[in-house]
């Protein structure tokens, strides 16, 4: 889990045990994230997901990754650079990973921040924790082997699948009322009720205010159903007491992946 | 009776003029194929759809298509016209209709022969008029703006592109000195950097020299632009480590400074170190004290470090050897060494260079443990940890 750029902060445990058992005062239920066991964490898709732990001057994190090239994972920009230390180091990426248990360890060779000057600066501009900040939120890491055996999810830059009319789930591993050591789940109902919603207009950032997610879920994918499998089409960058935050693939982020991801 | 040869000559007149009739029918059926001549139909340049479904999303600029039907008899006229329309259009349109205008006059001047089109942009330019467009200062590919915050804006981006792919370097230095004349506007400045470097190639010592005057402007510093952000790419592009002097006061954060200037700054200092690491950190070594309160942001940029490069790996092998430089340090930046950081998108004028090859990285890294255990001992040490296990 890295508290300081993500507002996942412990705060939400109180404030979504606020939501249960207060439920009157919300127009609607918020869901919650749950383990999916370790039967499913070795089952695709849910397999191609992974631990990611990384170092910065300030301690060591959590956060996720999903494998999305042969060579590739993608996950949270915040997770590989921070304003006060630099880049992220001692990465490591575990796939598959439940109590002590993984399908691979992987360090990578390379990170990736997509950001321009202007583009990237508006994080700084409004805060590490502001929408904008968010907004502007994704890397990558590229290794020199396979941590999935060459196997990997497919992206779909398609914001189409954001419109609550098909399946959607949010994976990672939750550390902060959980403690980090399995793949937690939201899967949210399939209706327009539960479309994710532009947070920025012009900008990939979503969110929803129907389910929640934890520290350490940062980077973590959400995938859509497609066909007669799972997509990824965005990432888990933020989240509060009553909502959580993606960015989501567009064109942009589609390009990124298909010049610098092996 | 006529003979044969006045009803030959009479067939022959008779067949002259069909061909003429014809020739002039045909012509002007051509003409009336032109999109640009149809009255009630856009030229190509934008979506009839949109025109369609939303009148309201095309300002007055919507005639300026039409106007182009006179393209082959008074070219300039037409453009200057488009230009008056579009300057009439932006103060009273919405963003949205601002947009589609702006990609209609873009094609419309991209479409007009090159040196009419940049001798209508470029007598609007001097004129100074302007207008806002409502949209942000956005860049695409290849340094070209997608959308720009005013109009003049706008017309700087297409002078540079036009004179680019005209090879008329005079037309947009020309503008381009007006501009940089004074510290007007930040956007436009670096619009106007960008077409100098595109237009002369020896104009590194120019553009640093202007770089470096944009950090001299207080009320720019103050309230950065996305334009003058983007500038930051300008030491990139020239590889200019002496901006190195100029940028590190801006990358640690300060109360009264705007944050979205020390994080450009640290993009900026992250991707010269990439350009051209070998100077940069010569500079750094030359220079200790730079950057010595942001030591683990120094050490990012001596992981740049191709260690196949005799120069480069002497260059870090100083870095290791400094007293100056903690031991925590040091081992940042070896562990970069194994996975260096890139920020890419589009940008001005900078491409992403080529990393060091990462497989030839590994072999230098094995090669060069024991060497560093001895001289550099705690580097060496945390060399062989990470060559063993990368964590």
């Amino acid at each position: 889990m890295k508290p300081s750029p993500v507002r996942l902060a412990s705060l939400l445990l109180g404030a979504a045990m606020l939501s249960l058992f207060q439920g009157g005062l919300l127009a609607q239920a918020i869901w919650l994230p749950s383990p999916i066991g370790p039967t499913l964490t070795r089952t695709a898709p849910y397999s191609y997901v992974g631990r990611l732990l990384v170092s910065f001057d300030s301690g060591e994190y959590e956060g996720t990754g999903t494998v999305v090239r042969p060579h590739s994972v993608l996950t949270a920009a915040h997770m590989l650079w921070d304003p006060d230390s630099g880049w992220a180091t001692d990465i490591s990426f575990e796939r598959a990973y439940f109590y002590g248990r993984k399908l691979s360890i992987s360090h990578p060779n390379h990170k990736y921040i997509l950001a321009g000057y202007s583009h990237y600066a508006s994080m700084g501009a409004d805060g590490a924790d502001s929408d904008s900040a968010f907004a502007k939120d994704f890397g990558a890491l590229t290794f020199a082997g396979t941590p999935a055996g060459g196997h990997y999810l497919p992206y779909s830059a398609n914001l189409g699948y954001l419109n609550g009319r098909h399946a959607t789930i949010s994976l990672g591993y939750g550390a902060d009322w959980d403690d980090g050591e399995q793949i937690l789940k939201c899967s949210p109902p399939v209706g327009a009720a539960y479309a994710y919603l532009p947070q920025i207009d012009g900008t990939t950032y979503y969110y929803n205010d129907f389910y929640i997610i934890e520290g350490g879920m940062s980077g973590g994918p959400i995938l859509a159903r497609v066909g007669s499998g799972w997509n990824v089409i965005a990432i888990n960058v933020s989240g509060d007491d009553t909502s959580m935050g993606i960015h989501a693939l567009g064109a942009q982020e589609r390009t990124f992946l298909q010049k610098y991801l092996k | 009776m006529t003979g044969p040869s006045e009803r030959h000559l009479r067939i022959l007149s008779l067949l002259t003029i069909l061909l003429l009739v014809g020739s002039a029918l045909l012509l002007s059926l051509t003409w009336t194929e032109t999109p640009a001549g149809q009255p009630g139909r856009p030229h190509p340049l934008g979506e009839s759809k949109i025109v369609r479904e939303s009148p309201a999303a095309n300002p007055p600029s919507i005639s300026i298509p039409l106007k182009a039907a006179a393209a082959s008899v008074l070219p300039g006229k037409s453009l200057r016209t488009a230009l008056e329309s579009m300057l009439a259009a932006l103060r009273g349109g919405s963003p949205e209709s601002n947009r589609t205008g702006l990609e209609r006059l873009r094609q419309l001047l991209e479409s007009a022969p090159p040196a009419e089109a940049i001798a209508a942009v470029s007598e609007f330019l001097k004129s100074r008029r302007d207008a806002p467009t409502g949209l942000a200062y956005g860049l695409g590919s290849g340094g070209r703006l997608e959308t720009a915050p005013t109009l003049r804006a706008f017309l700087l981006d297409e002078l540079g592109a036009l004179c680019k792919r005209s090879g008329n370097s005079q037309a947009v230095l020309d503008a381009a000195t007006d501009v940089l004349a004074s510290p007007g506007s930040a956007d436009e400045w670096s619009l106007a950097l960008r077409n100098v470097a595109w237009a002369d190639k020896n104009s590194n010592e120019f553009l640093n020299t202007k770089f470096r005057e944009m950090f001299g402007q207080s009320q720019w510093l103050q309230n950065p632009s996305a334009g003058f952000l983007e500038a930051l790419d300008i030491p990139v592009y020239t590889q200019d480590a002496g901006a190195i002097a100029v940028l590190a006061p801006y990358l640690q954060r300060q109360p009264e400074m705007p944050l979205s200037l020390s994080r450009a700054t640290a993009i900026a200092l992250d991707r010269l170190a990439e350009q051209n690491p070998l100077q940069v950190m010569n500079y750094l070594n030359s220079n200790p004290g730079v950057l010595s309160d942001m030591a683990m942001m120094r050490a990012d940029y001596f992981s740049k470090a191709s260690l196949s490069d005799p120069a480069q790996r002497f260059a870090l092998e100083t870095y290791f050897s400094r007293a100056d430089v903690a031991d925590e340090e040091k081992v940042k930046a070896v562990a970069g060494l194994f996975a260096p950081g890139s920020f890419v998108a589009d940008t001005l004028l900078a491409t992403a260079p080529a990393s060091p090859d990462p497989a030839l990285q590994m072999q230098m890294l094995n090669q060069v443990a024991n060497d560093w255990s001895k001289r550099f001992p705690v580097v060496g040490w945390r060399v062989k940890q990470l060559l063993k296990d990368p964590n």
